[in-house]
């Protein structure tokens, strides 16, 4: 059973050139352009698959300009050269962290109001389930009988004289639309230099599915009594880079909102199993400018930290962030960008009344990086933009932001579908950014998963 | 079903003697005429480091990825002891380079459908620790032979299916058939009820260098094995995610054999047996079969496990006097049945901290060297081990800090004391009636983990003993990673001339650097 030398290198040489080869092969990748994809036109084609109660269809024209002193207006580009003319209209109508990025380079398109409505299906369960929520003394969305939530927007108007405003608000972000369960294959997350080259990239695909609020597919609003306390089952399982491909991890989300996730980690170098603690939700996610506490802008139990209602007032935001989707299955999105791949270039749009919170954790045990959030909730779509962390010493730390892209168009797509496009964070004092681009063409809302797939048996199915 | 037993004096294991030539004569450079080589593989790293920004190749439903690797450790310790006990013929003299080792791996998959799908992790790999002129030329540095290991090699290179198996995976039942690892427990570096698969040590020498200095897959050897998984399809409230998993090994029921512990041979580097044993393993023909049941019960996800194998370590049975090739002796591979379980919980709101809880239970084999016989005595080992990420902002401001620790006791509850008095060893060592040992570990990331340090202390206060390795990985692209680190052995010496000490294996220090080039 001995090989000839001469056969072993050989076969090594054949080996190491099938590497070489396979390795210098680019990726497929073409823009939206290149692939000659009309623009996007889903609602305007299908205006009656949905629902736009509770947000104007058009504001008056010159808004932006009004609400700037005249400083502001649609179709212009807000960059580094032009940003200092703009400073107290920029941050009035963003926040302090958008500004210090324009200062870095970025660049802001202004761009028309466009309206953000639901699937009609998810509408209606909104309308049939108002006035049902409440929230109960431990800071749990409950409905009015003590039930867990049972979907819908929890709070459809919010007034922001109560003094309940700023967990309602957020409780209604929680709650947003995202399908009854969705899988998004070929996440990526970029690791962006100051000079704005890409240091490292992650691929990874992400599932989940709502047990309880479900709101389109049966069985609903539970998927069974017996797992009625969970709220969701998640995986994500990492496709590359090599070292940290077939890593998996299984969460449970609860619907006690004092009560931390369940956390399990598939590790292929070890073929193991690991428990992992939810404890540290702002811990760097595999080393990224992000973590999962910064998911959504800000994803905690909402039990564990006070939201404070700063304000309601119109704010530049980021649905309809980009004016071409794709859905050529082949086409890798490339949206434009500024200081090489730093800064996504994306169109900001007119929200006439975006809730602005202030959140701190009710104890350090429940975040110990970060003194405050300050974010936002967009009230009617209740989408979360953006939000500015601060650090234990007060000064603006990350910026996180959700550019949404918008809906299917009802030939590749569901019309059910929509969701943020791409996560993003930048860190002030690092001058580092992490943006994830979750492509839309790989991404599937309403799957039919069961609740077995998220399992252990299926994380070390897959991790291998 | 093969329950028959088979002597063979097998490459792969201790006794094998190794017929020593005549050293070459070579000059004072370690490199001496490979520097061709030398520059080859600095030229083909280059090449990689400069021209790709791979990732893993995807053709529809096939996927291949993969790494090209090189190791070289640097013995920083003494000289090996175990080579030059009985035959003067052996080298002694101490050794620099202890690897120097070139690795291809490739892991193409195939999925047929979502149910169906096919997995094999291919190995190439050259050794060349022997341009060290006193590692003799004729030191077979994978010597790993067994029925179905589906590996071709010589002393210097080896070519091989590390892993091959299918998957048939519904709602409720997923098999896995094939050559496969199979990991249990909840231990870090320690391995407790990690005890499916067994250690190919010629990899890496002991089995201490898991986890940082190279990983559990390369170190563990791969069975052919069936693995069946049940999950149950009803829960309740509080009770979830509940599964069985049943193993079958077939022994030589199918073509394959039982398969131990594999060591390095007499003369290697990493040679961890004295080389006067001159022993035949005697290869066990039955099956093996295991058993786990776990879930989650609230927040507590837990195990139970029983497995009926055969000692992977081996038993030395000393068979005759000592004679021209050393002390005549066999290994033997008694049956065990191990009964175990775990117990993990995540105390996430309050300690921010993982606890673990590992149990195995035995009715152990032990060897009477004098007597040839083997004696049993009930021995339990547990462990219980705590996982907190922690923000300490003067060390890492931006990242947590993993910190661990785990207390790990062996007891012999059957009659613990007399062991010594009985003259009971085990695979040579002289165990206790308690051996406790404590482990701390730390590891974090820095610049976006693109420099990520660790940590891994080991101490065993019964003995004195001590192990320490430190490393930390540089991560230059998504293709290219650089990984540098130390192994170091100390401790008070034990009286007895065999490994039970960590002291004893003060020769296996190291300088390791480990630089692949993945896709």
């Amino acid at each position: 059973m001995r090989f000839k030398k001469r056969m072993m290198k050989w076969t090594v040489l054949t080996g190491i050139f099938l590497l070489l080869v396979g390795g210098t092969v680019p990726a497929f990748a073409l823009t939206d352009q290149q692939a000659r994809v009309p623009g996007y036109v889903g609602i305007e084609q299908h205006p009656d698959k949905f629902d736009f109660t509770g947000m104007p269809m058009k504001i008056p024209a010159g808004e932006v300009e009004r609400l700037s002193n005249g400083k502001i207006k649609v179709g212009m580009v807000i960059n580094k050269n032009n940003v200092d003319s703009v400073k107290n209209e920029l941050i009035k109508l963003t926040s302090p962290g958008v500004y210090n990025m324009v200062k870095k380079g970025m660049e802001m398109v202004i761009a028309d109001y466009k309206p953000w409505p639901v699937p009609k299906a998810y509408g209606a369960v909104t309308k049939a389930n108002a006035g049902k929520a409440v929230i109960s003394p431990d800071g749990n969305l409950r409905t009015k009988d003590g039930n867990w939530w049972i979907g819908g927007e929890p709070f459809f108007t919010v007034d922001e004289r109560d003094p309940q405003a700023g967990v309602k608000a957020w409780y209604n972000q929680v709650h947003v639309y995202d399908g009854d369960d969705f899988t998004h294959d070929g996440v990526n997350i970029f690791f962006i230099g100051a000079n704005g080259k890409r240091e490292r990239t992650v691929e990874m695909t992400w599932d989940r599915i709502f047990l309880t609020s479900r709101e389109i597919l049966p069985p609903k609003p539970d998927y069974d009594p017996k797992t009625k306390d969970i709220f969701f089952k998640e995986l994500v399982y990492v496709q590359a880079p090599a070292d940290l491909q077939g890593f998996g991890n299984l969460t449970y989300r609860y619907n006690d909102q004092n009560k931390m996730d369940d956390a399990f980690a598939y590790i292929p170098a070890m073929r193991r199993v690991r428990r992992l603690t939810s404890g540290q939700r702002f811990d760097a996610f595999v080393g990224s400018d992000s973590s999962i506490g910064d998911f959504r802008t800000l994803d905690v139990p909402v039990g564990r930290w006070n939201w404070k209602l700063i304000d309601v007032q119109p704010k530049l935001t980021t649905l309809f962030s980009c004016d071409y989707i794709t859905e050529n299955k082949s086409a890798q999105r490339r949206h434009p960008t500024t200081i090489g791949e730093k800064f996504p270039r994306m169109n900001w749009r007119l929200w006439p009344n975006v809730y602005v919170i202030e959140a701190t954790p009710k104890t350090k045990n429940d975040c110990g990086v970060y003194s405050k959030k300050v974010l936002w909730a967009m009230g009617g779509s209740w989408k979360s933009g953006l939000s500015d962390a601060y650090d234990q010493q007060g000064k603006l730390w990350k910026t996180t932001q959700n550019y949404f892209y918008g809906y299917g168009d009802g030939k590749v797509m569901d019309l059910l579908s929509h969701y943020e496009t791409d996560f993003y964070t930048y860190d002030h004092q690092a001058d580092h950014a992490s943006p994830w681009h979750i492509d839309l063409t790989h991404r599937k809302f309403n799957v039919g998963f069961t609740p077995e797939r998220f399992s252990t048996k299926y994380l070390q199915r897959f991790g291998h | 079903m093969g329950g028959g037993r088979q002597k063979q004096k097998r490459r792969s294991t201790r006794g094998l003697i190794v017929e020593i030539k005549p050293r070459n004569v070579k000059g004072g450079s370690v490199m001496g005429g490979k520097k061709r080589t030398l520059i080859g593989l600095i030229g083909l790293f280059m090449l990689l480091v400069w021209g790709s920004s791979a990732w893993a190749i995807e053709y529809g439903n096939f996927a291949i990825s993969g790494w090209l690797r090189n190791q070289i450790a640097y013995n920083v310790g003494h000289d090996n002891p175990n080579n030059a006990i009985w035959d003067a013929k052996y080298n002694n003299d101490r050794v620099h380079l202890k690897m120097f080792r070139t690795a291809v791996q490739l892991k193409p998959q195939y999925t047929f459908t979502d149910s169906v799908s096919v997995f094999a992790r291919v190995l190439a790999a050259n050794e060349q620790a022997n341009w060290d002129d006193n590692v003799s030329d004729d030191v077979d540095f994978f010597p790993k032979s067994y029925d179905g290991d589906l590996q071709l090699s010589s002393d210097n290179w080896m070519l091989g299916v590390k892993e091959i198996y299918v998957d048939y995976d519904t709602t409720y039942f997923w098999l896995r058939l094939g050559k496969q690892q199979v990991s249990w427990g909840q231990s870090d570096g320690l391995r407790l009820l990690d005890i499916v698969n067994p250690l190919d040590k010629t990899w890496h020498g002991i089995s201490l260098n898991e986890p940082y200095l190279d990983s559990f897959d390369n170190l563990r050897e791969s069975l052919w094995m069936a693995r069946a998984t049940i999950k149950f399809p009803w829960e309740t409230e509080n009770m979830q995610d509940v599964q069985l998993e049943l193993l079958w090994l077939p022994g030589d029921f199918v073509g394959s054999q039982f398969v131990g512990h594999i060591n390095p041979v007499h003369g290697s580097p990493y040679n961890f047996e004295p080389d006067y044993f001159d022993s035949e393993d005697v290869i066990p023909g039955g099956q093996e079969w295991g058993a786990r049941l776990m879930g989650k019960y609230k927040g507590l996800e837990w195990s139970m496990n029983y497995f009926r194998h055969y000692e992977d370590d081996g038993l030395y049975r000393v068979v005759g006097p000592f004679g021209p090739t050393g002390l005549p002796a066999e290994t033997i591979h008694p049956r065990v049945d191990s009964f175990g379980g775990s117990l993990t919980y995540d105390d996430a709101a309050n300690t921010k901290a993982v606890y673990r809880m590992e149990l195995l239970y035995q009715d152990r084999p032990y060897e009477h060297l004098a007597t040839a016989d083997i004696e049993r005595r009930r021995t339990v080992r547990g462990l219980i081990g705590i996982d907190r990420p922690t923000f300490v902002p003067y060390i890492n401001p931006n990242r947590t800090v993993s910190f661990g620790v785990q207390a790990f006791v062996i007891q012999v509850i059957e009659d613990g004391s007399d062991l010594k008095e009985d003259g009971l060893t085990l695979n040579g060592s002289h165990p206790a009636e308690t051996t406790t040992m404590f482990s701390f570990s730390a590891d974090t990331g820095f610049m976006q983990d693109r420099i990520k340090p660790n940590l891994l202390y080991i101490f065993d206060p019964g003995r004195k003993g001590h192990y320490l390795q430190v490393g930390t990985e540089v991560r230059f692209s998504d293709n290219i990673l650089w990984y540098v680190g130390a192994t170091l052995y100390d401790g008070k010496h034990s009286s007895n001339a065999a490994n039970d000490n960590l002291a004893y294996f003060e020769w296996a220090d190291e300088i390791q650097s480990r630089i692949t080039f993945q896709f």
